[in-house]
């Protein structure tokens, strides 16, 4: 994503992604999280991306640990991380990434709420991005970060 | 209880099915499709279901298409269905009832939310125990 100035970001939105991560850890992994302070110098490598359309225009990206992901991934299965095929890591982190969005989007006013969310994607969605919102939040002892961009036009 | 999971989420199929079985009901036979058009062949092939649970945003055929493809094609008309999404609004809701689905949940979800979903289209005998497990 990158930045330009001149959009203004939905009030509110800093503390509706807080709660929105909170909910989610601790409903579906039964994890206690919360915000970091500050940002990780380098992000966790394993990403995924989420399009937000019409009419909040826009992109949420989760950058997580691999080891975070597949101890996540092992809280929902209830089995042990070594019986895990990495295509449900990979399945989990995009399910997270689209539930803290819904969540959050379920926060907004009813006209923003109607946005429509894309499937989980591998690639960052392209887009002049005028305002981008990170942060981080701390499992136990490990750090995942969650990015909300907004732009004017439809993502791709 | 023969239950129907749709979604294209292994993950969350997995997670649905423990859920179910944590809120304490007893599934005897269950059947999962990764989206709607599978869903549709197993509806043909297996018959009638207890209950079936659909993901709305799935590749391929989703979730409101589903619904509409089992009205048009008069399978498991009487089975009621819960809708699953990360994005529940108002107006989406008013879509998943007016288009035949029982109710929804919305993710993410305990099993005393399933179980409040479920209670009221279960048959007395069928009604899990207080508490679930």
């Amino acid at each position: 994503m990158c930045t330009q100035r001149g959009f203004s970001m939905p009030q509110g939105t800093t503390q509706e992604l807080d709660d929105a991560v909170e909910e989610v850890m601790a409903l579906m992994f039964e994890r206690s999280c919360t915000p970091a302070a500050g940002l990780p110098s380098i992000f966790p490598s394993t990403a995924t991306h989420i399009c937000l359309s019409d009419p909040l225009n826009g992109a949420s990206s989760l950058f997580i640990d691999l080891n975070l992901a597949q101890q996540l991934t092992s809280d929902l299965l209830q089995k042990p991380i070594p019986e895990i095929p990495s295509v449900m890591v990979t399945d989990t982190i995009g399910e997270l990434c689209n539930m803290i969005t819904g969540s959050w989007k379920a926060r907004q006013p009813p006209d923003l709420a109607l946005s429509k969310l894309s499937p989980p994607m591998k690639e960052a969605a392209q887009g002049r991005f005028r305002d981008i919102l990170t942060r981080a939040y701390k499992v136990g002892r490990t750090t995942f970060v969650f990015q909300l961009g907004f732009c004017d036009e439809r993502p791709t | 209880m023969r239950t129907l999971i749709i979604d294209d989420s292994v993950v969350i199929r997995r997670f649905i099915e423990r859920l179910l079985r944590q809120a304490g009901l007893d599934i005897s036979e269950l059947h999962q499709a990764g989206d709607g058009i599978e869903a549709i062949e197993i509806l043909k092939t297996v018959g009638s279901f207890d209950f079936i649970f659909s993901d709305i945003n799935m590749p391929g055929m989703d979730g409101m298409e589903f619904l509409k493809q089992r009205r048009v094609q008069h399978l498991a008309p009487t089975v009621p269905i819960i809708m699953i999404t990360a994005e529940a609004s108002e107006t989406l809701v008013a879509r998943i009832e007016s288009a035949g689905a029982s109710g929804y949940l919305c993710k993410p979800f305990t099993p005393d939310q399933v179980k409040a979903c479920l209670t009221p289209h279960l048959s007395a005998h069928a009604r899990p125990s207080q508490g679930g497990q």
